[in-house]
């Protein structure tokens, strides 16, 4: 099961009411958002191993700021940090920090097809 | 480009290369009533934006970060277009990202939109965005319709100017006029007087430029035509005592009716005034005030037709006294209007009477000649500044 806070309900709420309180507005955000997240999480892979300290920054950019509108915070946070590593270059320390991004991303993304199927 | 203020609710570009956002922005801008467009980048962005016949756009949405062409590069392209900069752009940034959206903001963007969006800042920031767009857009049609007014009135008062000059045999008459603006407090005029017997000459400067010394450029032409009998075949002053009477009448009543009728607008003209016999060369003339005509011969300036009275309007009690020189064959008379002494160059610098004299120290074959030759020394010195003053030449050479 994931964890109840690893999405923040009232985020979506927010986007909900201000989308006219159209539920399959909501469907169709996260449904985008579970598509494209997998991309930017292979494109960070790939930066990671090509030593492309921009690609991994604007991947983990972008996966930061959906996850931070669908009330993600917690993956938002991490992304942030990885995007300042990539920025900084810090590979090693990116390399950690990757991986605990693709595992915050997998409970997120859980708790997101749950919702989903709520609606 | 549009330039009618917008009374529609606003075209808003939205340009993200992420997906989510654009979708969340798209959705919460439809929902207040907004027609949107998204582009992914700025390349995206600017064909959208200059792409002729398609949407005209209120506000642009501005991302930073995006592959292709980020938002810093996007902001100064259209910053840097005179057909886009008048479109706000807001920056759309994280609130960890504060110093790029400052920097974009020093860069000419209206504004920033923070991420995650709230719907009530949202619809606040565009509604200032569009209203500040509105704004420029009335500024801009005001702007084109003092234009258009401005472009009437220069044609009404070019028609104040002769038309085309009188041909006399035995005589070249050539004229030159440049309105520092639209229109110019400057005047010269040429007509016939006593039925073609005489010639009458005027070179005029109102005080001041713009349109209230074009008004008062257009009544003083009027006055002194009017009042000197302008094609009314009245008997003609045969000797140059006759002349130089009705030139003196002609512009104390001038005086006159500007001191009774217009005091309180403190206008006044100088003004040269000469009556020329065609058939002898002999030339009767008042100066009030007006930098003094030049007499010119192969030998260089013969005589200098200086000041002998204040000028027109100024004040009620005044006196003028009429001189009289002779032009023979092949000399010119050269008239001209302070803003030739007074033109600047960039730096400040005026032409000045000493440039004017080495200007004219060889001798003209031609009056046009003569003012060609001024004009292009004129425009050398002048280069890329911008005007100062009117300026106003008039030349006529005896030819025999």
């Amino acid at each position: 099961m994931a964890e109840p806070d690893v999405i923040d309900r009232a985020s979506l709420d927010g986007l909900m009411a201000a989308a006219g309180g159209d539920q399959s507005f909501l469907a169709e955000l996260i449904d985008a958002y579970l598509e494209d997240s997998p991309q930017q999480l292979a494109s960070m892979q790939r930066a990671m191993r090509g030593l492309d300290p921009e690609e991994l920054r604007r991947a983990a950019h972008s996966l930061k700021s959906n996850s931070a509108s669908l009330g993600a915070a917690s993956l938002a946070a991490q992304c942030k940090e990885l995007e300042d590593l990539g920025h900084r270059g810090a590979f090693p320390e990116a390399a950690l920090c990757l991986a605990r991004v693709r595992g915050e991303y997998e409970k997120v993304a859980q708790s997101l097809r749950q919702i989903r199927a709520g609606l | 480009m549009t330039m009618q203020p917008t009374s529609r609710p606003g075209s808003i570009l939205v340009v993200d290369d992420n997906r989510v956002s654009r979708m969340i922005l798209t959705r919460a801008l439809h929902e207040q009533g907004f027609q949107v467009t998204t582009a992914e980048h700025g390349q995206g962005a600017l064909a959208l934006l200059r792409s002729n016949g398609g949407p005209s756009f209120d506000v642009v949405l501005l991302d930073v970060l995006m592959p292709v062409m980020d938002g810093y590069q996007t902001l100064t392209e259209i910053t840097h277009d005179p057909s886009l900069r008048h479109i706000p752009v807001i920056m759309i940034s994280a609130l960890d990202e504060m110093e790029s959206a400052i920097r974009c903001i020093e860069n000419g963007a209206t504004d920033y939109l923070p991420r995650p969006y709230n719907p009530a800042l949202l619809r606040a920031r565009i509604g200032a965005g569009l209203e500040r767009k509105r704004l420029r857009d009335q500024e801009q049609v005001y702007l084109q319709a003092l234009e258009r007014e401005l472009e009437i009135g220069r044609q009404i008062q070019a028609s104040f100017l002769p038309a085309q000059l009188p041909q006399l045999p035995g005589w070249e008459i050539a004229a030159r006029f440049q309105a520092a603006r639209q229109v110019a407090g400057d005047f010269y005029d040429v007509f016939p007087l006593q039925s073609g017997a005489s010639l009458g000459l005027v070179i005029g400067d109102v005080c001041d430029k713009g349109v209230g010394a074009a008004l008062f450029m257009t009544l003083f032409r009027s006055l002194i035509r009017a009042l000197a009998g302008f094609g009314e075949g009245m008997a003609s002053p045969t000797t140059a005592e006759g002349r130089a009477r009705q030139l003196t009448r002609t512009i104390l009543r001038t005086n006159t009716y500007i001191t009774l009728n217009h005091a309180q607008a403190n206008m006044f003209a100088t003004l040269f005034f000469a009556i020329l016999d065609p058939a002898t060369g002999e030339l009767t003339y008042v100066n009030a005030g007006q930098e003094p005509p030049l007499i010119l011969n192969a030998d260089g300036i013969k005589a200098r037709l200086a000041t002998s009275g204040v000028p027109v309007g100024l004040f009620s009690e005044v006196e003028y006294r009429a001189g009289v020189a002779q032009l023979e064959v092949g000399d010119i008379l050269l008239g001209l209007s302070d803003g030739v002494i007074d033109a600047q160059d960039a730096a400040g610098e005026r032409f000045g009477r000493e440039r004017l004299r080495r200007e004219i120290a060889n001798p003209s074959p031609s009056a046009q000649e003569l003012l060609d030759r001024i004009q292009a020394g004129l425009s050398l010195h002048v280069s890329e500044a911008d005007p100062f003053d009117d300026i106003t030449m008039l030349a006529i050479r005896r030819i025999a």
